[in-house]
């Protein structure tokens, strides 16, 4: 084998290689795309668990035992009373600064956080500070397993039965 | 014919057998991958499928269009296992109470699926023929909590206690290439009956 055969040979072995890293490469980010699919079907599934928690929730800590007329008799701040754990949790803006480590699902452990504010009835996305008769929850979901965390928002109204 | 010429022609079959096995490892793997690929995007909208149904017909557990039909929701399930429910609900919002029924089949139902774990979902409505739903479908798991996150042991006995339910289902491949099934897991809790109390 001459000189110029040795570098045809070395020239086709590099590109091979290539080749294979590429096709590594594709196979490896087609895998990355497939579990962090998989990972936002489990995480979307967990913001709608704590919403749908929140939900069964009284509106407000003042409206659990009794109805209110006017937004004034909504308690002032959002998020558990002292002393309140999540166990004892009994109304919908208790889970603002909520934090779950979610360490049951099969494949990676997740971290829950929630947000609850005030929105505006005729822009339910508009978050005011003042009270209303509408709360958003904000339920994000992360992991070191994801790429990006995984966001829901619901609005839940003040209603009772007369 | 000298020695460096044979050297030369053994040296060559050497390093083009060594190619030609790595390009038949590569289309190996192609195809391995490809078919598991198609396989993940096939659960993945099996399991979609699969809890949109589930989320419509379980949000609407003890509803009624006519409210007076289901005076008290708390009382809409009729009976509760692990593997299956029964309750009452309103499905095409007639006014009318219809009983919906889910549950799973055993696996030697699907003995012609090569997946050895894949089970029919059964989903009746009144007296109807059960709707089949195979999706792959191997786990559907139902864990029923009371108001205090406490679990309730199966079959539930006293029903008015279900407060809420965690609902898990795994989807798998029916076919998989070499026998590596992929797997999408989804789990929820569901509240039974919003509107039961008076908030």
């Amino acid at each position: 084998m001459n000189t110029g055969q040795m570098l045809l040979s070395l020239g086709a072995l590099i590109l091979l290689s290539t080749m294979i890293l590429r096709f590594n490469r594709a196979v490896l980010t087609s895998d990355e795309v497939m579990y962090n699919s998989k990972f936002n079907v489990l995480a979307s599934s967990l913001c709608t668990s704590l919403i749908e928690e929140a939900r069964g929730k009284a509106f407000d800590q003042e409206t659990d035992s009794a109805a209110v007329t006017k937004t004034d008799q909504l308690s002032t701040t959002m998020g558990p009373d002292f002393g309140e754990k999540y166990e004892s949790f009994n109304d919908f803006d208790d889970f603002n600064g909520f934090i779950k480590v979610d360490s049951t699902m099969p494949s990676a452990i997740f971290y829950v956080t929630s947000k609850v504010t005030y929105v505006e009835a005729n822009n339910l996305l508009n978050i005011v500070t003042k009270k209303t008769w509408h709360k958003m929850i904000t339920v994000t979901v992360m992991s070191s397993s994801m790429k990006d965390p995984v966001q829901m928002s619901s609005t839940f109204s003040y209603w009772f039965f007369r | 014919m000298g020695t460096n010429v044979i050297l030369d022609i053994m040296g060559s079959i050497i390093i083009g057998g060594i190619l030609m096995i790595t390009l038949f490892r590569i289309s190996d793997r192609a195809t391995e991958s490809t078919y598991n690929k198609t396989g993940d995007l096939t659960i993945q909208q099996n399991i979609a499928s699969v809890v949109r149904t589930l989320e419509y017909d379980f949000r609407k557990i003890g509803y009624c269009a006519d409210w007076t039909q289901i005076p008290n929701p708390s009382k809409s399930i009729i009976f509760a296992k692990s593997d299956g429910i029964k309750f009452l609900t309103d499905v095409d919002r007639d006014g009318k109470v219809d009983t919906m029924y889910y549950y799973t089949g055993p696996v030697s139902e699907l003995i012609y699926t090569a997946n050895p774990r894949d089970r029919i979902l059964y989903r009746v409505v009144n007296n109807e023929k059960p709707v089949k739903v195979n999706l792959g479908v191997t786990q559907f798991d139902l864990v029923y909590y009371n108001v205090d996150k406490e679990i309730i042991p199966t079959p539930v006995s006293v029903l008015g206690e279900i407060y809420t339910i965690q609902i898990s289902v795994a989807v798998e491949d029916i076919e998989a290439y070499d026998q590596k099934y992929s797997q999408v897991f989804w789990r929820q809790i569901r509240l039974v009956a919003k509107n039961l109390r008076n908030r």
